[in-house]
């Protein structure tokens, strides 16, 4: 009886909301958490990251057992007289994307070999990961301890916020949480507590790693991460009590065809007219000001915007969790360090000195936290001033030791810049398309000026864009993947026009007749598509990395995170590819949602008409006519009609929701696309 | 009429689509997903459904049936105790995930209607059997509160007659043994009855202890030994002293012991099920036997109440688990539609998942540079190259038509190979499938020649029925140790080039029989594009893949093809950390994301 009792109770909404409140309250459950977090540290010899204590005839040794090229096989114990150097960190201090055959710790390692000349010996030992999170960077610093080290570098920040981020994937239990925090203050209040929790953390964390180096004698030394002031990034404003969605987008419908054409007052005025709206949750208004602000020349003024917009958007959109330093961290870092009289270099203030200028961007970094080879140069000849200060007393010359860095095979470097193009061009929505575009175009000519045969690359990532086979499969991808790195480069999303583009502009400078062939190839695979009608709807069409995804690469089956197009910005862009002047016809299959009723369906900035839709889908048949068909990129972008409503109940329904412990919604939303179908024919069921 | 059947949530997901009383397709989510058992909502196989029943939209379905009751369900999860090591995010205490997936991911907002777990099981079998009356017997682990149900068909009615109540339960029986036996619960349970036949029935009073037969169709388990709401294990330590030798260690050597526990709980539950099938036949007398649920799956025990039972005809639906409930849902959605039954006739193929054309896959084998033998022209010579290459104890890939639903490779997506090479079985096992050598391998036999060869009364299309091999023929590939095979009958009016192709074998050989296994690796769902094929066979030893009307010989894949299946399975370390460091308990408690909510195979950049 008291089970059906509690079966009647939590088969309604309520029951279920009381459920999980006790849950929250750690009243029922939770018990495998705790013994998760009886992490045993304990025994003789513990593990560092992929390295196992193994008990040899001349003692301990750790060793892999898996090679991986900037990673030695195994650790001896240390010996007396070297200088160990243990360099722990994330993916930035890793390498990425030059790794493993150019990384800091082995810049480092040359420059002290070079000033000592061998009078010390130095060994540099890797300890940076890509991917770790703060609990596994503590234990790998613990267990480093047994390596004794005399120097320890910690240049790490970006990561910290693991496992704090307000995500769709969340626990029913965080989830509780967030409806506590958003009942009580909004949005507004669940990015306050992320900050907290965040600060809190980077405290928790810097004391911990200075006091263990400090339990090995070590000397310790804090390296503060540089934050890219020219990343871009967007995120839609979630539901608010004031109504703000529709007067936001307008906003930012107005500051970006300003920016785009090179109307940075206005620009400015209506990113500062969104800023009135945000209250600065998304940081998009901040972004949009970094570009008129760099369009009118005020570059400390921008660097200042894109600090606020790196701080407002650490509390992640619910998207995708972006390794950065937010200022906070890097100030939490700094005292921290100060007050424990530890060595401390914030690469921000060191690039902004070594530059000469306020505002970083692509020439220290490739991307939003990973460092150019420049970047990683003067970087580590600072870090090995410091060590060799700590070390031997002395005061090196710095600008001598940056000129004994080493520098990599251009193939490695030419690698680095098309990686990060690549994953540029996934990002950039909210910079207008030309400057992306050029900016792409820069990198990848850049590419082929480095390495000669990089132009062969560039050509095979064309190629693999057809539609014939998946890129991995395509024969056009077996040279690139010989090239360290790039397959993961290999698998991003089929289509994105922005960078089609920028690889089709750079080889038809490069080799007109080739381009020809390449593109027809192409557009042919898109043709016989067409046949039986192409959905460019799928996620491995859409134009950009967008909301609600885990993942910017290419996964034929990830309609998982994405089960259809959910339009979060007034304009959705699409595409696809062509021989032009051909007869399409376009079936778009969409319903409206709150912010908009209506739908201009645009064709190569042309439009085929206004339609206004209901909740129920709808199928929508039109015909492209073959003038309108162009060979080469075509674009079809769906131009949702803003329309204010109230916007009080849907924040009230996802309150609701996360009280269930359920995932939900908390972006308004324009309109949903169910399928955007090409097809040279009828469609079938016609 | 368009209504879709959902199963999902709990084994792999399915979704069907069911076409003015039509089953137009059918297929298993894992298939697109690559994800093995993939059991959350089948978006991609719901999208598939839609296309093939002609380019519709979620505004043309008119009904939804889904395969369980949530509610119902839950009582029984309630029953069973707040037990945090099962989920210590307490998931399943939301009973209304289903719909509201149903309505946000697959973007429907039109009629739900929910059916009972067996209900379901029993539709699945009865309304795709084409009998008109027939006795019905569902069992498998648990669905809400029923484990097996004993109930009666006619026309468009099922009538339940008596049903067994959760924790009682043979599937769960099976599942323990197989726990036990260091195999995986919810998949491997197959793994055991094929382990069977080595053993001896040295077991069966022990077995016999955990479950006690009762009057009518009643059993009990002896709650003793089983502890369902355990993380790790199903059993009790009284169970260990029971059988006195510990769990086997996963992928550790199979000694003698384990396979004579095997026998003894394959003795134990087929002498349960003989009985209560004679019990059946007393309360719903018929010639014709309708069976479903995840022990239905168990062929040896099909067999066995189909020789020694009291019914002449039987009836497994070829994806008798919990995805093919599926198919039951939307039959009992379309007789609450229309008032009528969706189909008289029993279910012909299971040919209703996805097909491509050889233009496409010939284009697709171009781009990625890949030699390939094109025979468009010539089904014939098709067919003979392939038989030449399995009479030279090749193995070979076989991708034609569209794909099987259900568990079984039936001709579709198959791996063959020649039944008389004394060392194929080895072979396949090691090489190809890369799986555990006890396991046998099926025979599919051309129709015409079964009785020369299988002691079996009537053709098996859907492969759910054991028979004994009384060849002539040497056949050491496909007989298992007990002399027994789980045959594939092939016919020519419905596997056409299948059945040609084993007709040309025969022309050539004498023998109308070819090893027929799922064309997969271990750990992978059966492939089910072309792709998949390639992928399959660069990182396995098959020897040769006919897609469609094209050959292509393992010599002519690139080896570098062999890495990028390693590439492709760059598995997320997702941000969510296994262990959170002491130091950060407190501050990430409350925000800690759920874990094991991104299946394999999702990737990352950094």
């Amino acid at each position: 009886m008291k089970t059906q009792k509690m079966i009647e109770l939590l088969a309604t909404e309520e029951g279920l909301i009381f459920a999980r409140s006790l849950q929250s309250l750690g009243l029922f459950g939770g018990q495998s958490m705790q013994n998760q977090n009886a992490v045993s540290l304990s025994g003789r010899y513990q593990p560092i990251l992929d390295w196992y204590p193994v008990e040899t005839d001349s003692g301990v040794v750790f060793t892999r057992t898996d090679t991986f090229p900037c990673k030695p096989k195994n650790i001896e114990m240390k010996h007396p007289n070297k200088l160990r150097v243990c360099l722990f960190g994330e993916s930035m201090a890793a390498g990425f994307p030059l790794a493993p055959a150019y990384t800091p710790a082995l810049v480092l390692q040359e420059i002290l070999n070079k000033f000592f000349k061998g009078q010390q010996v130095v060994e540099v030992i890797d300890l940076a990961m890509p991917n770790m999170g703060p609990s596994e960077q503590l234990k790998v610093c613990e267990a480093t301890m047994q390596l004794e080290p005399d120097v320890c570098v910690f240049m790490t920040g970006n990561n910290w916020y693991y496992g704090l981020s307000v995500e769709p994937t969340a626990s029913p239990v965080a989830r509780c949480g967030y409806a506590n925090y958003l009942e009580e203050g909004g949005f507004e209040q669940l990015t306050a507590q992320f900050r907290h929790q965040l600060s809190e953390r980077a405290v928790i964390i810097t004391k911990e790693f200075l006091r263990l180096a400090h339990t090995v004698n070590a000397h310790a030394l804090m390296v503060i991460p540089p934050i890219n002031h020219a990343w871009e990034r967007r995120n839609p404003l979630p539901y608010s009590e004031h109504g703000a969605a529709s007067s936001w987008h307008n906003y930012f419908e107005e500051a970006k065809c300003s920016l785009m054409s090179k109307d940075f007052h206005v620009a400015l005025a209506a990113a500062e007219n969104m800023k009135q709206w945000d209250n600065g949750l998304t940081g998009v208004p901040e972004r949009m000001m970094v570009r008129a602000l760099i369009g009118l020349g005020r570059r400390q003024e921008a660097r200042e915007a894109a600090i606020r917009a790196i701080d407002a958007v650490n509390w992640q959109n619910y998207s995708w969790a972006l390794p950065q330093t937010p200022s906070y961290v890097a100030r939490a870092i700094h005292e921290i360090a100060e007050q424990a009289q530890a060595s401390c270099i914030n690469l921000d203030a060191l690039f902004v000195e070594y530059t000469g200028d306020p505002f970083i961007d692509f020439r220290m970094l490739y991307d939003h936290c990973h460092l150019s080879v420049e970047g990683i140069q003067v970087a580590m000849s600072a870090v090995a001033e410091k060590i060799i200060k700590a070390s031997v007393g002395a005061e090196p010359n710095s600008n001598e030791l940056l000129k004994n860095t080493i520098k990599p095979e251009p193939l490695i470097e030419a690698s680095a810049h098309f990686q990060a193009a690549h994953w540029r061009s996934q990002f950039f929505t909210a910079l207008p398309s030309d400057a992306l575009g050029a900016n792409l175009q820069n990198e990848l000519m850049l590419t082929t000026q480095l390495d000669n045969n990089f132009i062969d690359i560039v050509k095979d990532h064309l190629r693999i864009k057809s539609l014939y086979c998946s890129p991995l499969l395509n024969h056009a991808s077996r040279q690139a993947m010989k090239v360290p790195g790039m397959a993961a480069s290999l698998l991003l999303k089929r289509l994105n026009p922005i960078f089609l583009a920028a690889l089709l502009e750079t080889i038809k400078a490069l080799d007109q007749k080739e381009y020809q062939e390449i593109l027809s190839h192409i557009s042919n695979s898109f043709h016989d598509q067409f046949v039986m009608g192409l959905d460019i709807s799928k996620p491995m069409f859409q134009n950009c990395f967008w909301e609600r995804t885990p993942t910017a690469i290419h996964d034929p089956n990830d309609r998982h995170s994405s089960p259809y197009f959910r339009a979060y910005w007034a304009t959705s862009e699409f595409s696809f590819l062509s021989h032009g002047n051909i007869p399409l016809t376009l079936e778009v299959v969409a319903r409206s949602a709150k912010l908009s009723e209506k739908l201009e369906v645009i064709v190569n900035e042309k439009s085929l008409g206004n339609f206004k839709l209901t909740k129920k889908w709808q199928k929508i048949d039109l015909l492209v006519p073959a003038s309108q068909v162009q060979q080469g990129i075509n674009s079809v972008n769906l131009q949702w009609k803003t329309k204010s409503f109230d916007e009080t109940n849907e924040l009230k329904q996802t309150i609701h929701n996360f009280q269930l412990g359920v995932e939900t919604e908390i972006f308004p939303l324009f309109g949903e696309i169910y399928s955007l179908i090409i097809c040279s024919n009828t469609l079938p069921g016609k | 009429m368009n209504v879709i059947g959902i199963s999902a949530f709990y084994h792999e997901s399915m979704c069907c689509l069911l076409q003015d009383g039509k089953l137009v397709a059918a297929v298993a989510e894992e298939r697109f997903t690559r994800v093995k058992f993939d059991r959350r909502l089948p978006i991609n196989a719901f999208r598939y459904c839609l296309e093939a029943g002609g380019n519709l939209t979620p505004a043309d379905i008119d009904c939804v049936a889904y395969y369980e009751q949530p509610k119902n369900k839950l009582s029984r999860q309630l029953a069973m105790g707040l037990d945090t090591g099962m989920d210590p995010d307490f998931q399943w205490l939301d009973c209304f995930k289903a719909e509201r997936e149903i309505r946000n991911k697959l973007g429907y907002d039109g009629k739900i209607l929910f059916y009972d777990h067996h209900l379901s099981h029993a539709a699945s079998s009865f309304f795709y059997s084409g009998y008109q009356d027939a006795a019905i017997l569902t069992v498998d682990g648990v669905g809400e509160w029923a484990t097996t149900t004993y109930a009666k068909g006619a026309g468009q009615k099922i009538q339940l007659l008596e049903e067994v109540s959760f924790p009682h339960s043979l599937g769960l029986l099976y599942s323990t043994i197989t726990d036990f036996l260091g195999f995986s619960v919810l998949s491997d349970e197959y793994k055991v009855m094929g382990l069977a036949p080595y053993g001896e029935p040295r077991f069966v009073k022990e077995i016999q202890n955990l479950v006690t037969v009762g009057e009518n169709g009643q059993f009990s388990l002896n709650m003793l030994y089983f502890d369902f709401a355990q993380k790790n294990r199903m059993f009790t330590n009284a169970l260990t002293e029971l059988l006195e030798i510990q769990q086997r260690v996963p992928e550790s050597e199979i000694l003698q012991v384990h396979k004579d526990i095997a026998k003894s709980l394959q003795v134990v539950l087929e002498d349960i099920l003989l009985e209560k099938t004679r019990y059946l036949y007393s309360i719903a007398p018929s010639k014709n036997l309708c069976v479903s649920g995840g022990v239905a799956l168990n062929c040896v025990a099909m067999r066995r109440i189909h020789r020694d039972g009291p019914f002449d005809n039987l009836f497994v639906q070829p994806a008798a688990g919990d995805a093919g409930a599926s198919l039951g849902a939307a039959a009992l959605a379309h007789i609450e539609l229309t008032g009528t039954r969706h189909s008289n006739e029993s279910l012909e193929h299971v040919y209703l998942g996805p097909f491509y054309d050889s233009n496409a896959i010939a284009a697709m084998l171009d781009e990625a540079g890949i030699k390939y033998r094109d025979f468009r022209k010539s089904e014939k010579e098709l067919l003979e190259a392939v038989v030449a290459r399995i009479a030279e104890q090749k193995v070979i890939g076989w991708f034609h038509g569209r794909m099987e639903f259900g568990p079984r490779a039936l001709g579709a997506r198959s791996i063959l190979a020649d039944p008389r090479d004394p060392t194929m079985r080895d072979r396949l096992n090691e090489l190809i499938k890369k799986r555990e050598g006890f396991r046998p391998f099926a025979p599919a036999i051309l129709e015409d020649y079964l009785h020369e060869h299988m002691d079996i009364g009537q053709p098996s299309r859907f492969m759910t029925e054991t028979c004994l091999v009384t060849s002539m023929l040497d056949l050491p590939a496909i007989t298992h140790v007990d002399g027994s095979a789980r045959v594939q009958t092939v016919s020519r009016e419905i596997s056409a080039r299948f059945a040609k192709l084993i007709e040309c074998f025969y022309e050539r050989t004498g023998c109308p029989i070819l090893v027929n296994t799922s064309f997969n690796v271990r750990g992978e769902p059966i492939v089910m594009t072309p792709e998949d094929a390639i992928r399959c066979m660069a990182n396995s030893q098959i020897d040769c893949v006919v897609l469609e009307d094209l050959l292509i010989d393992k010599k002519d894949i690139p080896f570098i093809l062999r890495k990028t299946a390693v590439i492709e399975k760059m598995v997320f370390k997702d941000r969510i950390e296994s262990q959170v460091h002491p130091l950060l308990s407190g501050n990430i408690e409350r925000w800690r994301p759920a874990e094991g909510i991104l299946p394999d195979g999702v990737y990352t950049f950094v």
